[in-house]
C-alpha cells in the first residue's frame, strides 16, 4: 500500500464533536432555555383543502398562561417564505391547502398550556375540492390548486432522437414510489430571542442558517444585519431541515417579536410527521431500447413528482431527477420529460438523493428487465453500457476525469462473489429463496446549473497565537462529519496538527455564507474555499519558515513540523515567530463554480462540474410464504475522489444505505384522502438494529483534480440506488417483478 | 409530591406532580439534558435511562414510581475528561454521527455489558433493538459494543 | 388527567369513589396521556401492590401476578417449562425497555386485539383473577380494547393450569423489534403416544378480539401431527378468523399468513 505523504487528509481522525455527543454534553435546541421564555404551539388546518371562514379562539385565550394567539394578519413583515417560487405562506390566509398546514400560533407560559390552547382553537371552514394524485392533478378538469395546470415545473432533456435509435429490442414499464420520511431522531425546533436593539437572534435545528436568515428577516420586516441565526447541534436532517426550518424559525421569531419575550417552539413527533417536508412520491414510465448485443441506444422517460400543496423545493428536486433519469449509461438517444405537480398534501422537499432515488428505482429495475429480455447477466449489461472516460451523459456532457464507475462495479462484484452467486430466478427452490441484485448510479456533485446562483462558498480561517486554528464557514455539521472533514482539510493545507484545528458554530453574524449544506457539496465547495484561504496563509508562513531555517525551496509539513531541505522547525515555534513578526495569519476564502450549463429547451449542457459514481449489490433471502425479506448482505461501492476521513465515509455509506433499505422494504407512509394514517414510529417503520445487515462500504478514489485533495461529494449517493438493488435481488429470488415501493411483505408474498 | 432517589450516585429530592414523566424530572427539574425526547411514546429509545439496573423509556416512567430508585443517565458515565470505556469505544469506532440517539444507545450497551461479558452478535442487536438510529446504519455502533466488551 | 391516587394496599381499592384508570408500568397509559386521551381520568398507581408481582406455583396452577413484567415472564424457568408460548410471546413484546416495564395485567386489561400475551393465555386456558371474581380468558374480552372489567375492578393474577402441554407462539410484524403484530398465533397441544388428546389454537390481530379456533382444535383432536393434518388444520383456522384491512396490513395477507404461522408452529412440535 502506498504510504501517504498527507498528515491528516485520508486519515480516520476522531470526530471533533464525538466527545461532547457521547457524554450527552452537546446542547440540542430543546436542551437550551432563556429567562422569561415562552413556549409556542401551532394551530393547524384540520382538512386537506379548506376555505377558512372564521376562527374562534375565545376559550383558548382564556386559558391561564396563554400570552396570545396570532395569525397571518399579525405577521409583522411579509407572509411568504422566501424560497424558489415563494408561494408558501408562513401562516395560512384565507385558505389552507393541506391537512396540517399552519394556521395560527399560540404563545404560553408552559408547553402543555400552549398545546392545550392550540387544540381548543376552533376553525370554521368550508371544504374545497381537493386533488390527491399528481397524475389526476395534471388532468384538464382537476381542481386547480396551483396556477392554471397544477404544474409547478417541467423539464425536457433531448439528446439525439429516440424515434430513430434503431433498437432491436425495447422494454417499457411503469414504476411508482411512496413518500419517504426523514425520521431524524430530533424533531424540528427553534428558540427566538428578541434583542434590545430591535433585532432578533434565532437558535435552531437546521442545515441552512442563511436560508433561515432570509426567512426571519422577511417575516419580521427586519434588516439582515440585525437578524442572527445560530445553528444548534442538530440531531439529524438528511434534507428535512433544509428549507422547513425557515417556517419553524419564522414562527418562533414572529412570536418573539409580538410578545417581546424569548419563544421556544419544539415540534412533537406526530406534528413533525404531518407538517414537515418529505421525499416526493413519484411515478415514472420508462423505456429502454437496445441492440441485440446489449448496447442501449435509447431511453425515454416520463417522470412525475407529487409536489404537495406548495412548490417549495419541487422545481429543483425535479431538475436533479431529470438530469440523472437515464442512469450512468452511455446512451445516444434520450428523451426525458418531467413534471412536478401540486396536490393537497404536505409539501415535499429535500431528502438525501433529492429526486434521484425515485427515478433510480425505475431505471435500474428496468435495466435488469432489459438484461433478462436480452438473456444477459445484469452486471454484464451494466458493464457494456457504463459511461467511460470520454463518454457522454444524457445531457451530452463529456466525462473527461474522475470516473470510477467501472471500478465500483468490479469491486462490488468481487466483494459479493457475484459471478459465482448470480443465478436465474427459475433455478430457485424452496420456501426461503436467495437472491442477489445490483444497481448503479451517477450523482452530480453540488447544486449544478439549476442552482448556479447559490454555487459559492465563503470562509474565514485564522491561526491563534498558540497555533490553534479557527475556521468560520457557513456550512453546518448535522452528523455527516463536515466539521471534522473541513478541519482536516485546513490542518493539511496549513501544516497544522489536526488536534489544534476546529470549526466554530455556524452563526450568521460570525461566519460567511457558504451556500446551503445540501447536494453533497460541502467537502468540495467549503473544502476548496477553506483551502484557498489556507494556501494564502501558508504562503506567508512558508516565507517565515525559509527565513528561520535559512533555506530556499519548497516547504513541506510532516507531523507538526515544517520541513525544508533537511532542516525542520516545529509548528508552534513558527506560528509564534509569525505573530512576533506581525505576519497576517488569517484569510477570507472564496470559491465559486463556473461553467455549468443546462439548455432550457433540450437540457443539453454540462449541468455539474463532477460526478460521484456508485454500485450497490444486495443479497436477500425472501420468505415466500410471508413475503418478509431479510437482507443478508449489502455492498456499497462509491467513487468519491478522495476519502478525506475513511471512517466517516464508511459511516455515511452505512447510514445512507440503511435508509435506502428502509425505503425499499418497510417505510410506508399511508396517506389517504390527504390524511396521514400512520404518523409515528409505530406505524412508519424504519429499521432497528435487529433489521439491519452490516453494510460493506467500498471506497474508490478516482481523484477529482479540482477537488480538495481530490475529493468529490458523498452524502447522498449511499442511498440513491439501494432500493433497485434490493428490488432486483427480490426479483432474482422470486421471479416476481415488483414495480411499486415499498416492497412490503403484502406485495412480495407469492407463495 | 416529594420524591427522593439516587441519580448518578447522588441522592436527590424533588417536588413534582406524581404523574410527571421521569424524563421531565431528569431534564427540567435536575437540568440533566443528556437524556433526549424523540417521540414521547416509547417508540424510539432516545429517552432511555437505567433504573435499578434495567433499561427503561423515561418518557413512559411515572414520577410516583421513582421513589427510592437508583437511576443512571448518560451524565453518570463520565466526569470531566474521564469517560466510560463504552463511550471511548463509540468515539474510536466512529459510532457517533448526529449524536441524538447516542446517550440512550450508550446506556443500552452498558446494561448489556454489565450483564453479559461476551455478548454474541444476536445479543448485541437485541439489546439495542429498542434504540432507533437514523444516521449510522448501526454497524459502527455494534462494532463499538464489541470493542468495549473485549476491553473489559 | 384530573386526579392522581396511589394505593399501597389492595383493600384500599374498595374505598375509592372515582372511576380509576389503573397505572402499573405505564407503557400504554403514558402513551394515552401524551395523546391527551386521559384528560379527565383519575389515575390510580397500583405499583406498590408488590404481592401482585411474581410467578409462583399454586397447587395445580402457575400464578402470574398481574404486575409481573414481560421481561420477568420471558426469562422465567417455570413459564418456559409449563407455558412456553407465553414466554415466547413475552420475549417479542416491544423492546427491552418496554419489556422491563410492561406488565401482563396491563396487556390484558388494555385488551388490544393485537396484544401479544393474549393468544398465549387463550391456548393455556388461563383464568383471569380480579379483586372481585375469576373470569376465564375466553370470556374476558368483549371487543377491541373492551373487557368485562367493571368500574375499579383490578386484575390481580393470572392462573395457568400446570399441564404437560407443548405450546408455541409466533408473530408477524413489520420488523423484528418494536413491531405491533399484523397477525399472531398460539397453539397448545396435549400429546399422548403421538396422538393429540387436546388442541387449543388462537390468533391475535385478526378479529375484534383474540380468536379461539374451536373447529381447528376439534379437528386436531385425536389425530397424529402429519404434514396433511397440519395443512388441513391451517386451512380450517384461516376460515375461522376475521381479519381486516388497516394501515398496518391487509385482510388477505393476514389470513394467508395466519395459516402459514400456524403451520410453522405445529411443524415445530
Amino acid at each position: 500500500m502506498k504510504k501517504s505523504n498527507l498528515n491528516s487528509v485520508g486519515k480516520s481522525e476522531i470526530r471533533k464533536d464525538a466527545f461532547s455527543k457521547v457524554t450527552g454534553r452537546s446542547l440540542f435546541i430543546n436542551d437550551v432555555k432563556f429567562p422569561a421564555m415562552l413556549y409556542a404551539a401551532t394551530v393547524r388546518a384540520p382538512k386537506p383543502h379548506i376555505k377558512i371562514l372564521s376562527i374562534d379562539d375565545s376559550a383558548a385565550k382564556k386559558l391561564n398562561g396563554v400570552q396570545g394567539i396570532y395569525y397571518a394578519k399579525d405577521v409583522p413583515g411579509d407572509n411568504r417564505v422566501p424560497l424558489v417560487f415563494q408561494d408558501y405562506p408562513f401562516l395560512a390566509e384565507d385558505t389552507a391547502k393541506f391537512q396540517g398546514q399552519a394556521v395560527g400560533l399560540v404563545a404560553a407560559e408552559d408547553p402543555e398550556t400552549a398545546k392545550l390552547a392550540a387544540a381548543m382553537v376552533k376553525i370554521k371552514y368550508r371544504e374545497l375540492p381537493a386533488v390527491f394524485d399528481p397524475l389526476e392533478a395534471m388532468k384538464k378538469n382537476s381542481p386547480k390548486i396551483y396556477g392554471k395546470d397544477n404544474i409547478f415545473k417541467k423539464f425536457t432533456v433531448k439528446k439525439g432522437d429516440v424515434k430513430k435509435a434503431g433498437a432491436d429490442i425495447e422494454i417499457e414499464d411503469v414504476f411508482s414510489v411512496n413518500y419517504q420520511v426523514h425520521a431524524y431522531l430530533e424533531t424540528q425546533g427553534a428558540i427566538a430571542v428578541p434583542r434590545d436593539d430591535g433585532g432578533m437572534d434565532v437558535y435552531g435545528s437546521m442545515q441552512c442558517p442563511f436560508y433561515v436568515q432570509d426567512a426571519v428577516a422577511k417575516v419580521l420586516g427586519q434588516t439582515y444585519n440585525k437578524v442572527t441565526i445560530i445553528q444548534q447541534t442538530t440531531g439529524g436532517a438528511f434534507g428535512g431541515k433544509e428549507d422547513v426550518p425557515s417556517i419553524v424559525c419564522g414562527h418562533a421569531a414572529m412570536l418573539a417579536r409580538l410578545t417581546g419575550r424569548p419563544v421556544k417552539l419544539i415540534y412533537g413527533r406526530e406534528e413533525d410527521f404531518r407538517s414537515m417536508s418529505k421525499r416526493h412520491p413519484g411515478w415514472a414510465r420508462i423505456k429502454y431500447g437496445a441492440k441485440k448485443n446489449g448496447k442501449i441506444v435509447s431511453c425515454k422517460v416520463k417522470y412525475v413528482l407529487d409536489g404537495g400543496a406548495f412548490a417549495t423545493l419541487s422545481p429543483i428536486v425535479l431538475w436533479r431527477g431529470t438530469v440523472h433519469a437515464s442512469g450512468p449509461y452511455e446512451i445516444d438517444n434520450v428523451l426525458i420529460e418531467t413534471y412536478a405537480a401540486a396536490t393537497n398534501k404536505v409539501p415535499c422537499g429535500a431528502y438525501r438523493g433529492f429526486g434521484q432515488p425515485q427515478i433510480a428505482f425505475a431505471n435500474e429495475s428496468l435495466l435488469d428487465m432489459l438484461a433478462e429480455k436480452l438473456n444477459m447477466n445484469p452486471a454484464r449489461l451494466r458493464e457494456i453500457n457504463a459511461i467511460k472516460k470520454g463518454g457522454t451523459t444524457a445531457t451530452n456532457q463529456k466525462i473527461t476525469e474522475s470516473i470510477g464507475l467501472r471500478k465500483t462495479l468490479a469491486l462490488a462484484k468481487k466483494s459479493a462473489g457475484w459471478s459465482r452467486k448470480w443465478k436465474k430466478p427459475s433455478s430457485k427452490k424452496g420456501v426461503k429463496k436467495y437472491g442477489i441484485g445490483m444497481a448503479s448510479s451517477i450523482y452530480g456533485v453540488g447544486l449544478g446549473a439549476g442552482g448556479q446562483h447559490l454555487a459559492k462558498s465563503g470562509s474565514f480561517v485564522q491561526i491563534e497565537p498558540d497555533g490553534s486554528v479557527l475556521i468560520a464557514v457557513g456550512n453546518t455539521e448535522m452528523g455527516q462529519g463536515a466539521r471534522t472533514v473541513l478541519s482536516q482539510i485546513a490542518a493539511e493545507t496549513l501544516g497544522a496538527p489536526y488536534e489544534l484545528v476546529d470549526m466554530m458554530p455556524t452563526d450568521t453574524s460570525r461566519v460567511p455564507d457558504s451556500g446551503p449544506t445540501v447536494a453533497s457539496r460541502t467537502t468540495v465547495m467549503s473544502g476548496t474555499s477553506i483551502m484557498n484561504a489556507c494556501k494564502a496563509i501558508r504562503g506567508r508562513i512558508d516565507k517565515v519558515v525559509r527565513q528561520e531555517l535559512k533555506v530556499k525551496g519548497q516547504v513541506l509539513s510532516k507531523n507538526g513540523f515544517y520541513k525544508a531541505g533537511n532542516k525542520k522547525a516545529a509548528y508552534a515555534d513558527i506560528i509564534a515567530r509569525c505573530w512576533a513578526q506581525r505576519v497576517h495569519l488569517s484569510q477570507a476564502g472564496w470559491f465559486r463554480v463556473e461553467g455549468t450549463t443546462f439548455g432550457e429547451k433540450d437540457g443539453q449542457g454540462n449541468p455539474y462540474f463532477v460526478y460521484t459514481w456508485s454500485t450497490m449489490i444486495a443479497e436477500v433471502e425472501v420468505d415466500t410464504e410471508t413475503g418478509l425479506v431479510e437482507v443478508l448482505n449489502f455492498i456499497s461501492a462509491h467513487d468519491i475522489g478522495k476519502a478525506v476521513n475513511p471512517q466517516q465515509v464508511e459511516g455515511q455509506i452505512q447510514g445512507g444505505g440503511l435508509q435506502g433499505i428502509g425505503y425499499a422494504l418497510s417505510e410506508n407512509l399511508v396517506v389517504d384522502g390527504g390524511c396521514m394514517r400512520n404518523p409515528d414510529f409505530a406505524g412508519y417503520i424504519i429499521p432497528t438494529a435487529m433489521d439491519s445487515p452490516d453494510i460493506v462500504p467500498i471506497i474508490v478514489e478516482e481523484k477529482y483534480p479540482k477537488g480538495p485533495y481530490g475529493a468529490k461529494g458523498l452524502g447522498e449517493p449511499p442511498l440513491i440506488c439501494a432500493a433497485p438493488a434490493i428490488a432486483n435481488a427480490v426479483y432474482n429470488a422470486t421471479g416476481k417483478r415488483l414495480n411499486d415501493l415499498p416492497l412490503i411483505p403484502e406485495r412480495v408474498k407469492c407463495a | 409530591m416529594r420524591i427522593s432517589f439516587k441519580i448518578n450516585g447522588k441522592k436527590v429530592s424533588v417536588d413534582v406532580a406524581p404523574e410527571a414523566r421521569l424524563l421531565d424530572i431528569i431534564r427540567d427539574e435536575l437540568g440533566l439534558t443528556g437524556t433526549k425526547e424523540g417521540c414521547s411514546k416509547g417508540e424510539c429509545g432516545a429517552c432511555s435511562v437505567i433504573v435499578d439496573g434495567e433499561l427503561v423509556n423515561s418518557c413512559l416512567f411515572p414520577a410516583s414510581q421513582a421513589e427510592g430508585r437508583v437511576i443512571t443517565t448518560i451524565e453518570g458515565l463520565s466526569l470531566g475528561d474521564k469517560i466510560h470505556p463504552i463511550q471511548k469505544a463509540f468515539i474510536d469506532e466512529g459510532a457517533v454521527q448526529c449524536g441524538f440517539c447516542t446517550p440512550g444507545m450508550v446506556l443500552a450497551a452498558k446494561v448489556l455489558l454489565d450483564k453479559k461479558r461476551n455478548p454474541s452478535e444476536e445479543d448485541i442487536k437485541k439489546a439495542l433493538s429498542g434504540n432507533l438510529c437514523r444516521c449510522t446504519g448501526y454497524t459502527k455502533i455494534k462494532n463499538a459494543v464489541k470493542k468495549a466488551a473485549k476491553k473489559r | 388527567m384530573k386526579k392522581f391516587i396511589k394505593v399501597s394496599r389492595l383493600a384500599a381499592l374498595g374505598r375509592i369513589k372515582e372511576e380509576c384508570v389503573f397505572l402499573a408500568g405505564g407503557t400504554d397509559i403514558y402513551v394515552a396521556l401524551n395523546d391527551g386521551a386521559l384528560a379527565c381520568a383519575t389515575l390510580c398507581d397500583i405499583s406498590p401492590l408488590k404481592t401482585l408481582d411474581g410467578i409462583k406455583l399454586k397447587g395445580k396452577n402457575i400464578s402470574v401476578g398481574a404486575l409481573t413484567t414481560f421481561a420477568s415472564i420471558a426469562k422465567s424457568a417455570v413459564i418456559k417449562k409449563y407455558a412456553a408460548c407465553l414466554a415466547e410471546a413475552a420475549q417479542e413484546v416491544g423492546s427491552p425497555q418496554i419489556r422491563n416495564r410492561a406488565t401482563i395485567g396491563g396487556n390484558v386489561a388494555n385488551g388490544s386485539p393485537s396484544g401479544d400475551s393474549i393468544p398465549a393465555l387463550y391456548v393455556l386456558k388461563a383464568l383471569i383473577k380480579t379483586n372481585r371474581r375469576s373470569v376465564a380468558v375466553e370470556q374476558f374480552f368483549t371487543g377491541p380494547k373492551r373487557t368485562v372489567l367493571k368500574k375499579n375492578e383490578l386484575i390481580t393474577e393470572i392462573l395457568i393450569p400446570r399441564k404437560k402441554t407443548v405450546s408455541s407462539f409466533m408473530k408477524i410484524g413489520a420488523r423484528k423489534a418494536l413491531a405491533i403484530s399484523k397477525v399472531s398465533a398460539a397453539a397448545a397441544l396435549d400429546i399422548r403416544g403421538g396422538i393429540i388428546t387436546e388442541a387449543s389454537i388462537a390468533f391475535g390481530a385478526v378479529g375484534p378480539t383474540v380468536i379461539r379456533c374451536g373447529k381447528t382444535g376439534e379437528f386436531l383432536t385425536g389425530k397424529k401431527l402429519s404434514g396433511n393434518v397440519i395443512a388441513k388444520a391451517s386451512q380450517i383456522a384461516a376460515g375461522e378468523i376475521c381479519p381486516i384491512d388497516d394501515c398496518r396490513s391487509s385482510a388477505k395477507y393476514r389470513r394467508e399468513c395466519a395459516a402459514v404461522i400456524l403451520t410453522r408452529i405445529l411443524r415445530n412440535n
